[in-house]
Formats: structure tokens, sequence, C-alpha cells
């Protein structure tokens, strides 16, 4: 079989964070690399848990349980709504799964991280114009300040990475241990950070972000540079599990047969 | 007979310059595009726009200079990229962004829907976003110690929703079929002071009393009815018609820069004197390839 | 294999010279896209077998397509006479046969259950069987019933070498769905030698599963189907879209004059099918749309609604 792409090894190692019981929100976004990270990677990990036999809820948006097999072809209104599922809920029951605290677990990404898990996709540059403006928080701040766990996901780049975001759109730890309880924020925040280089995780004492694993063929040396604040690291830094014959087998099989979660294009 | 049903023209006229306008939809799906391409050519100016979710329709009104102040929770082109009209006018200083989540916008509208003066929960907290907003703030529980998020409610002047169909008294209805992110226009919809809505086709008595749970506004709710068929394009428009990416790419593309925009504005806002003008120069072949219903229009 | 082809290499099946006969009753379900593509390539010498398509009758009789015509009735309803078809009657021009409506559909069942022949009461007493006027003697025999004391007629079976029917909508085996008033589209269809179906969309064959009841034409009689929006324009279809009552006029209105039909004929056929709608444009074509309740169109009018 073929080598692992990176996107496999990703959602090989999502697949690995997720317990027996899980409610999974994955919001519908568009786009290739972006929906790639946002569904596909998502998707391809809570479906390898369930072929584990964990009870996985998936909601994607206003959708519960959705057949994955028969994800549509495009995301136009006609063929979403020809997508076989077990419940279409009005949206403000959707988002009050989020405030019920009912999410177990959920994926986001951003523009920005810092080393506290604070994500921004609303603007780079802190003038008061910004030098970039980007889409706004959308959902991403809902799902940080409510979920149980959040899993970020996130190109490698020290651009990615920075010292200090330019705007929190979605809350991490903020300052560091003990801020979220503070201000009473529900849910638990960012669980990993995977990307297309590592894992990492948050260190329990100080709530830092730390390499926790590197995936096949990459070196501490090059997260380390393309990160753009000090990571901890932790003092054996494993190699990110490989996938095995069988999730491969798996993931191309059954999952994603036509390329559709993982090798998607807009135009 | 009820004063309600007139031209898109007439109801787009009663905006004033200044005004609050909500616009109903969601990123690439039923944004009310006909009536937003209405706004354009009457060259309405200086207007707080308020979305849930937004994409063509607050970038075209912003690319277009209509627009002073954005509050809304996403404003992009879906997979295209960023709202290039949206950005330059963020990045220029041109338009003021106040923003939200999803479920503060949502709740803006759900209040104002109401008639509840805010909505209380740990939304947006530990984030930047209260600071760019003044329609979010905080509030103590008088049951605890606890701070909270208040989101003021939102009744703007006016609220345009486009919907499937209405009949000539003005209530509106969705088919059973409709995407549920789009029911954030139920709640926008009910929360106007006035509330436009535009329809696929208005229709008889007959055919609304078949099935009273499908009327999202009654009649009381509604201030104008236009007939607008496709009145979406290009977004989709539940399993009536699906979005015309070409189109979008296109639209995406002339906004690159503001001399490539005046151009598109020109040519199809300009350069049509109404929707049924508009359509006529998106022409019947791209319709018809959007068009779900039976191979016909 | 796929049956799907375009309007242009569908409508070849029909040759010069061969016996037609189309779908269609009144201001509906008629393959008027087809009866266009004939006019625009000048099919000619053709027998129409036609028992109520008034608009296949009366364009292709005023584009001079037809040597001889077989009928029960071909009438504009609420517009009067078709002027084209009374006028090559009337001078001659064209052969005709005039039988009853249900005689001429008796004659289409017959060849469609395999039998040589149909026996019917309805043209008993009349002219039509060769009466005292003289104009025609159709081959038909009186025969006594063997089961008791009724006389009967028979008549030969009937089976055009192309029928021609418009759907609602089909798939790729040529499965053919309509909806409303079918008039006898299914037993043209299981009389034709050959049978070719436009549709208004060709979609997959699970949607049809999804409503069986309305495949009236099932795909083994079908030989060529051809997805053609808008293609019983300007008569209407069910649900889909209303007769286009101006366009109608206009027809009408032309058909009195021979050399403003030609006129009408050469606008109508120019640059075919998808010409003709570009033609017509998106305002009136939507302004044909039903409504869903009643499924045709209703007029707006101070006060409410008309149909």
């Amino acid at each position: 079989m073929r080598d692992a792409s990176v996107y496999e090894v990703m959602a090989v190692a999502l697949s690995r964070q997720f317990g027996e019981k899980e409610h999974g929100f994955i919001g519908l976004g568009t786009g290739d690399r972006a929906f790639i990270l946002a569904v596909g990677i998502p998707t391809v990990a809570a479906e390898l848990a369930i072929s584990r036999g964990a009870d996985f809820s998936l909601q994607y948006g206003t959708l519960f349980d959705p057949d994955v097999g028969g994800m549509p072809e495009t995301l136009g209104d006609p063929d979403l709504l020809r997508w076989r599922c077990a419940a279409r809920v009005p949206v403000e029951r959707c988002l009050d799964v989020f405030r019920r605290g009912l999410m177990t677990c959920s994926f986001i990404s951003g523009a920005q991280i810092d080393r506290f898990g604070n994500l921004n996709s609303v603007r780079i540059g802190r003038g008061s114009r910004p030098d970039v403006r980007l889409t706004g928080p959308i959902a991403q701040a809902d799902h940080a300040v409510f979920a149980q766990r959040t899993f970020v996901i996130l190109p490698h780049e020290r651009r990615v990475f920075v010292e200090r975001v330019d705007f929190v759109s979605a809350p991490g730890y903020g300052t560091g241990a003990g801020w979220r309880e503070k201000l009473g924020l529900p849910g638990g925040g960012p669980a990993k950070v995977i990307t297309d280089k590592a894992v990492l995780g948050f260190d329990p004492a100080s709530k830092q972000m730390t390499l926790e694993s590197v995936h096949p063929g990459t070196t501490v040396a090059e997260v380390l540079d393309a990160t753009g604040f000090d990571l901890l690291v932790l003092d054996e830094v494993q190699e990110t599990e490989p996938p095995s014959e069988d999730e491969l087998a798996l993931i191309r099989e059954r999952i994603d047969p036509a390329g559709k979660l993982l090798q998607v294009r807009i135009r | 007979m009820s004063g309600k049903i007139v031209s898109l023209r007439e109801a787009i006229s009663t905006i004033a310059d200044g005004e609050t306008v909500a616009l109903g939809g969601h990123t690439l799906r039923r944004h009310p595009m006909a009536a937003v391409v209405e706004i354009v050519r009457q060259r309405k100016r200086d207007l707080h726009l308020l979305g849930w979710n937004s994409g063509i329709d607050v970038d075209l009104l912003v690319g277009a200079g209509c627009a002073r102040i954005v509050e809304t929770s996403y404003v992009g082109i879906s997979g295209f990229g960023l709202a290039r009209n949206y950005r330059r006018a963020a990045e220029t200083g041109t338009i003021e962004i106040r923003e939200h989540s999803e479920i503060s916008a949502l709740d803006m509208f759900r209040a104002g829907s109401m008639g509840v003066p805010f909505m209380v929960s740990s939304v947006l907290m530990g984030t930047d976003v209260p600071a760019t907003n003044p329609r979010i703030s905080t509030v103590a529980s008088p049951f605890s110690n606890q701070e909270y998020t208040a989101v003021a409610a939102a009744q703007p002047d006016v609220a345009i929703i486009h919907a499937h169909s209405a009949d000539l008294h003005g209530n509106v209805q969705l088919d059973a079929a409709h995407w549920p992110d789009n029911d954030a226009d139920i709640f926008i919809g009910w929360a106007g002071q006035r509330t436009i809505v535009t329809v696929e086709q208005l229709v008889s008595d007959e055919q609304i009393r078949l099935s009273p749970e499908r009327t999202i506004l009654p009649r009381d709710a509604v201030t104008y009815v236009v007939e607008a068929p496709y009145g979406a394009f290009p977004c989709s428009c539940d399993s009536r018609y699906t979005y015309d990416l070409a189109w979008i790419g296109d639209y995406y593309d002339a906004s690159a820069t503001p001399e490539s925009f005046a151009e598109f504005l020109a040519t199809w806002i300009f350069g049509t004197p109404d929707h049924e003008s508009f359509l006529e120069l998106v022409g019947l072949e791209r319709l018809l390839g959007v068009a779900t219903r039976g191979g016909v229009l | 294999m796929s049956k799907v082809c375009s309007l242009e290499e569908l409508a070849a099946e029909i040759q010069p010279g061969m016996s037609v006969s189309f779908g269609g009753f009144a201001h509906s379900l008629t393959p008027m896209a087809v009866v266009r593509e004939l006019v625009r390539r000048g099919v000619d010498n053709l027998v129409l077998i036609g028992i109520a398509e008034a608009w296949a009758a009366d364009m292709l009789a005023g584009a001079g397509a037809l040597r001889r015509m077989v009928l029960s009735n071909f009438m504009f309803e609420g517009f009067g006479l078709c002027r084209n078809f009374s006028r090559v009657v009337e001078r001659g021009t064209v052969e005709f046969e005039d039988y009853s409506h249900f005689a001429l559909a008796s004659r289409f069942a017959a060849a469609g259950v395999g039998l040589p022949f149909a026996a019917v009461r309805s043209l008993l007493g009349s002219d039509l069987l060769g009466g005292s006027n003289g104009e025609q003697r159709l081959a038909h025999q009186e025969f006594q019933s063997p089961f008791g004391e009724e006389r009967v007629v028979l008549l030969p079976a009937v089976s055009p070498d192309v029928v021609v029917i418009h759907g609602h909508r089909g798939d790729d085996d040529g499965n053919v769905q309509v909806e409303g008033a079918t008039s006898v589209i299914e037993e043209q269809a299981r009389a034709g030698k050959t049978v070719i179906a436009t549709v208004e969309e060709i979609v997959d064959s699970s949607r049809l599963r999804e409503s069986p009841h309305f495949t009236i034409v099932p795909g083994m009689l079908v030989s060529r189907i051809a997805a053609v929006p808008y293609g019983a324009h300007p008569t209407g279809m069910y649900r889909l879209y209303d007769a286009d009552y101006a366009h109608i006029r206009e027809y009408v209105a032309a058909s009195r004059d021979e050399g403003r039909f030609a006129d009408y004929l050469a606008q109508v056929t120019a640059g075919g099918h998808s010409a003709y709608l570009e033609r017509l444009g998106v305002r009136r074509l939507l302004a044909l749309r039903p409504d869903p309740h009643f499924g045709y169109h209703l007029e707006r009018e101070d006060g409410g609604w008309r149909a």
C-alpha cells in the first residue's frame, strides 16, 4: 500500500484522541484546504473511531448522524437537502447544543494561534485598521467557549503560530492556567493542536502549548522552526504513530474511496 | 388587495439612507440578492447592515459603497476566499465592523423577535469581540455573582429576507424542504420594524392554506411582499435551485480591484433597470443550469 | 445502452414519406420542439395519423410537410379552427381520412396489443363509413357479433412508423413520465413501430421510482429520448408551465394568411430550439409558471387571482 498522506496521518492522529462516547460537531465549510482541515480530517477521524466501536454522534451543522458515505457532491442546498440523516434541526437548536455543553468535541481552525491556544480568524494587525481583514469569528468563538474539548487543526507555519494573536476570536487558555475558570468559561478549552507536522498538547500546569509528537519524516527542529513562539517540548518527543495498514485500507476503501474528504478542489 | 404586494423598486425605495438593514441568508444560501442588487441600483448610502452569517450580499453592498457599519459573524465568499470588497473597505477604514459569533448574531435577532431587551449566556467571553461591538456587554446574574455576556436585541429599521412563496395577503411560506441554517431568517423577519420579503412566487390562498404550518411570517409580520423569481441568485435557494459557482467566481475575480468591480456593477446592476432584466442578462441557459424544478424555470 | 440523444438526432428518426403520430391534446403535451425541428429540416411528404394533436397537425400542414392526414379532430380550443389544416383540406392538397376519436383510438389500441383489427360501434350510421357525400370510404367491414344480434364495425389496426411523445421527465432507459390529462399517449406509444420521446428533463432512474405511477410509457417501448426543456411550448405541461396564450394568439393571427404564416415559421425555426427559447426570454417563460396548488397558471388582477 502506498505511504500515508499527511492528511491521513492527521486524521488517524485525531481519531486516537476520541473516547468511547462522543458528540462531535463539524462545520460545513467550503474550499479545498480549508474543507480538508475543517471537514475532511474530522470526518475521517470520527469514522475511524466509529469503526473501532466508539459511540460517536456526528453533527454537521444542523444535521445529526448523516450517512457519511452519502456525503453530497456539492454543498448547494438541493444536494444537501437530499443528504440522508437522522435529524435536521432548526439552527437555533443546533446552536443550543453548543450552549448546553453537549458537545464533547469540536474542530476549529484559524489564521493565528498563540502558545495558550487562543485563535484569531478576524484580522491581522492591531492598528485601528487591519492589515488584513479576515472572515470574522463565525462559530469558532462558540466552539471555543462551550465545547468540552476543542481540537485545533492548522497548517504549521510561523505566520500561524505567533507570539501573540492580533485578535482573540476563539479563546484558548487566555493568559494561562486558571484564566478560563476565572472567567467562567463553561467549555474545557483546546485539547490538542494537530498540524501537518506534529501533534501538540497543553502543559497541564502552565497551559502552554507543548510538542508531543512529530509526524513521520518531520524533525523536532523543523517544528520549532515553523513555530513563532517558544514551544514547550516533551522530554521524549515521539514519532506520531503512523496509520496502520488496516486504518489506511479503511480510509481508502470504505470511508473516503472517492477522495471527497481528503482530496477536494473547489475550482 | 392588501397593499402589501409591491414591485421591488417600490419596496426598496422605502429604505432611507442611514437606516439599519438586516439581511437574511447564510454563507452561499438564500441571501435576498434581488433586493440587495436593487439597493445598489438605488444607490442607498450609509446603511448599517446586520446579518448572522454573511457573504456575497454584504460584500456587494460594501463594494458598491452602500454600507457604513457591518455587524455579522462572517463575511466571506466561501470556497473562493476572503470577501475582497469587504476586506478592502475594512483595511482602508471606510466601514466600521462590529463583530459577532454565530450565536451572538443569532441572539440579537432572537431577542429582537421575542421582544426581550437582551440575551444572556457565556457567549464570547474571553474574546476581543465585545470590545468591537456596543451591542455586546456584560451583566451580573441576580441569582449568583457570575458574570455573563449580554447581547442586546436588534429590531432593525428594515429586515429583508427571501422566501419561497406568499399569498396576496402577505402570508409568507417556506417549502417543507428548506435548509435550517436559514431558519435565522424567521427571527430576522420577525425582528424587523419593517419587513420586506421577496418570494420566488406569489401563490393562491389554496396553496398557502394547504400547509399552514409552513407559514413563517403571517401577514401582520410583513410590510411588503415582492415577487422575485430567482431572487436569491447566485446563491442557492433550498431545493429550488443551487448556487451558480461560475457566476460567483466571476464576481470574485471582478472584486479584485475597485476598477474591475465598478465595471462589474455597471454591467450587471446599473446596466439592468430591474430584476427581470437582470435575469435576462443572466440568461435562460444559466438559470436552467441551476434550476431543479423539473428542468424548467 | 443509453437511449439519450440530442433533439436533432431524435428528430432525424423521422424521414420524408413516413407515417407519424404525435402526443398532445388541445393546448398541452405536444412535442412542439420536434415539430419545429421537422419544419426546420424541411421533412415533407409525411402521413400524419393524428388523433387530437392539433398543434402538430396545423403547423405541419402550414409548412407543406404533409401528404395525408388520418384524423379524428383538430381544433384550437378557445381560438377556433385550425386554419392551415382547413386550408390544405379545402384545397385538396392533402389527402385525409376522418374518424371518430374513439374509432381512431381503437385502431391504435388494436395495434398496441398485436390484433389485426379493432371492433367499434361508434361509426355506425354516420357518413364517415362512406356516406352520401361520397367524400371518403374508410377501409372497414361491418360485422355481426357471433355472440348476439349487435352489429359492429371492424377497422384495421394502425401502426405509425414513428410515434413522438413529450413527457415531464424520463431516464436513460427511455422510461417516460407524464402528469395530468394524458389523452391517448399510451395507445399511440404501444402502436408505434418506433417511439421517440422528448422530456423536460432526464433524471436518475431512482427519481422515477419514487413515483412509478407516473411512468405511463415504459422504456421498453422507447428507442430514443432527448431532454428538451420547454419542449411543448407554446402548448403547456401540467404543473410545469402553462400554455403560452399570448404566443397562441400570435400563431392564430399569423395562420390566417399564408405569407404571414411563412414568416412565423421562419422565425420560430431559426437556429433551433435553444435559439427559440432565448428569443422567448426568461421573463416570458417565468410568467408561465403554474400555481403549485392548481397546476396551471393564474392571472393576478386587482383583488385576486383569475384562472
